[in-house]
């Protein structure tokens, strides 16, 4: 059975795919990256089975992620080059690496639910988690373009922000943010949750919560196996309650943070419960 | 009320946890001082919640006078909105005025019930705790199936809403079952509450936030109270946060109720069959 799990990054995706793949077929992650990273046989993610890669993978790799980087967090519409692009990075995943179908997904999220259906599970998280932790991303590459003056390398949130500033200008500046770089951050996520979650709930995917997932795990997990015609094992009860262990972060105040995630999701109660 | 904090909300969203939490950094909290009264001081006495506030102990203070009393009161209001009824609103709020009066080292405490009779009568810093009704009506339907005799207190609330506000109950659509109830009346009454604790600006809390992003989440509460996470506060947080073990399980009444009464809303998506 094809099972596909998507979100947007850093909504506990990976978590969620190690965890089904307890109960069902292994759960590749994020093909696209895959190539970026796994495929040059320096790691081996170990969920994945029949390695058969492209015959030129760094060639592959390159090209998918040029396509991946340039596009993310667009809306592609119809015929365009960009849509045609990105499709066909899908299309070629698909056949030289038939393995990584039925996997996680952060990136073209519509796409990957149009071109390969099966089971979509949507992964939501609260708005304060996914833009502390882009936040925390964006911190660590500070430090080390510090320490590495001469890496030039964009994260994936500034790439995310620069993609949606350039393609969707208005809808962008519809929505009010402090004018931060978690302004930004929050701006993105809402934008793109929005959109993606209602889509792919239009598809029949299943939008579930990942802080209902790891708190009010036994009904929240019973739940979405059962939709997923899957039972719990033995194994997957263990790696639930194991992953699910105290992991107290550091405890801060963000004011940057809670100023923007307040702007931008503003009403929390029924929406967002931040 | 200076420094008075209010840490309200709805049974079972977690707020035992989170006032414990917040004694560690802020000072004692007392437990719902109207269940304190049905339960006897005595067997509280040893809560650290209490640590520093010296309770009078039990032959010293009409606890049971006062439990006597009050006990009723709750029984017959708990989950009602009394802005519709003044008469009983009016006694609730004789009765917090005087358990202020006679106990006021039990002000500044978690508050389950009459949540907008306390919030308006007593201010201070307030704080509204929500669960995810996942979570919430599974824990409350456990407490249904195991009483073995008498009301339970969720359907207790059931009762005391279909019978005093019946136009407002017929409102929300819900399958025709306990879990579907029990759903229903935590909609009903969490919106109700924050309807009138927004204004008084109060702070919404999610549970699942505290658990999961929980260095944010502590960290802007503890801003928002002007409060510092001690030592304590944080070698309690990693002691408490690992999950109890339960079974995983699926139950087709709970997931009915909470998919037909909170629909998409609340985070908890709808997905097809």
């Amino acid at each position: 059975m094809m099972i596909q799990v998507l979100g947007f990054p850093r909504s506990g995706t990976t978590w969620v795919a190690r965890m089904l793949a307890h109960c069902t077929e292994p759960i590749c992650m994020e093909p696209l990256k895959l190539n970026e990273l796994y495929l040059d046989g320096k790691y081996c993610w170990p969920g994945v089975r029949h390695l058969d890669i492209p015959d030129d993978p760094a060639q592959f790799s390159a090209r998918l992620t040029r396509i991946a980087n340039r596009n993310f967090g667009v809306d592609l519409l119809a015929g365009t080059a960009a849509r045609k692009d990105v499709m066909s990075a899908i299309e070629d995943v698909c056949r030289l690496m038939p393995w990584a179908v039925g996997s996680k997904n952060v990136l073209f999220l519509r796409e990957w639910a149009e071109a390969v259906g099966g089971k979509l599970v949507c992964v939501v998280r609260s708005a304060l988690g996914v833009v502390g932790s882009m936040g925390d991303i964006q911190a660590y590459a500070d430090v080390r373009r510090w320490k590495h003056p001469g890496t030039s390398t964009k994260t994936w949130p500034e790439l995310l922000i620069e993609n949606m500033q350039r393609e969707h200008a208005d809808l962008w500046n519809s929505i009010d943010a402090p004018a931060t770089l978690y302004g930004d951050m929050a701006r993105a996520y809402r934008i793109r949750v929005d959109r993606d979650a209602a889509y792919l709930d239009e598809l029949g995917a299943k939008v579930v919560r990942f802080e209902n997932l790891a708190t009010n795990y036994n009904v929240a997990w019973g739940d979405l196996l059962h939709w997923l015609s899957l039972e719990p094992t033995a194994e997957f009860e263990d790696a639930v309650r194991g992953s699910l262990a105290a992991n107290p972060k550091y405890i801060r105040y963000r004011p940057e943070l809670i100023d923007a995630v307040d702007a931008v999701f503003p009403g929390g109660f029924s929406q967002w419960g931040i | 009320m200076g420094n008075l904090i209010q840490l309200l909300g709805y049974p079972r969203s977690g707020s035992t946890w989170v006032a414990e939490m917040l004694s560690l950094a802020a000072g004692p909290f007392v437990p719902e001082p109207f269940n304190m009264f049905q339960v006897g001081i005595g067997s509280h006495s040893n809560i650290q919640w209490l640590r520093g506030l010296d309770p009078p102990a039990n032959e010293e203070f009409p606890y049971s006078g006062i439990q006597q009393r009050i006990t009723p009161i709750c029984r017959k209001w708990c989950g009602v909105n009394l802005a519709n009824y003044p008469d009983a609103q009016a006694e609730i709020y004789k009765f917090i005025d005087e358990i202020r009066e006679l106990c006021p080292w039990a002000v500044g405490w978690k508050q389950l019930v009459h949540v907008p009779e306390f919030a308006e009568r007593c201010g201070g810093r307030l704080l509204y705790l929500l669960r995810n009704p996942v979570g919430v009506v599974a824990s409350h339907a456990v407490i249904v199936r195991d009483t073995a005799a008498g009301v339970s207190w969720p359907m207790m609330m059931v009762n005391n809403m279909e019978q005093y506000q019946p136009g407002l109950w017929a409102t929300v659509d819900a399958p025709d079952t306990i879990c579907g109830k029990l759903a229903k009346v935590y909609k009903l009454r969490a919106e109700n509450d924050w309807r009138r604790l927004q204004p008084l600006g109060a702070k919404l809390l999610w549970f699942e936030d505290f658990v999961v992003n929980n260095g944010m989440a502590w960290g802007d509460l503890l801003h928002w109270l002007d409060l510092e996470p001690t030592a304590e506060f944080e070698k309690r947080l990693q002691e408490t946060m690992a999950p109890t073990v339960k079974p995983i399980a699926y139950d087709p009444e709970l997931m009915d109720a909470v998919k037909a009464v909170f629909g998409n809303g609340w985070g908890i998506g709808s997905g097809s069959a």
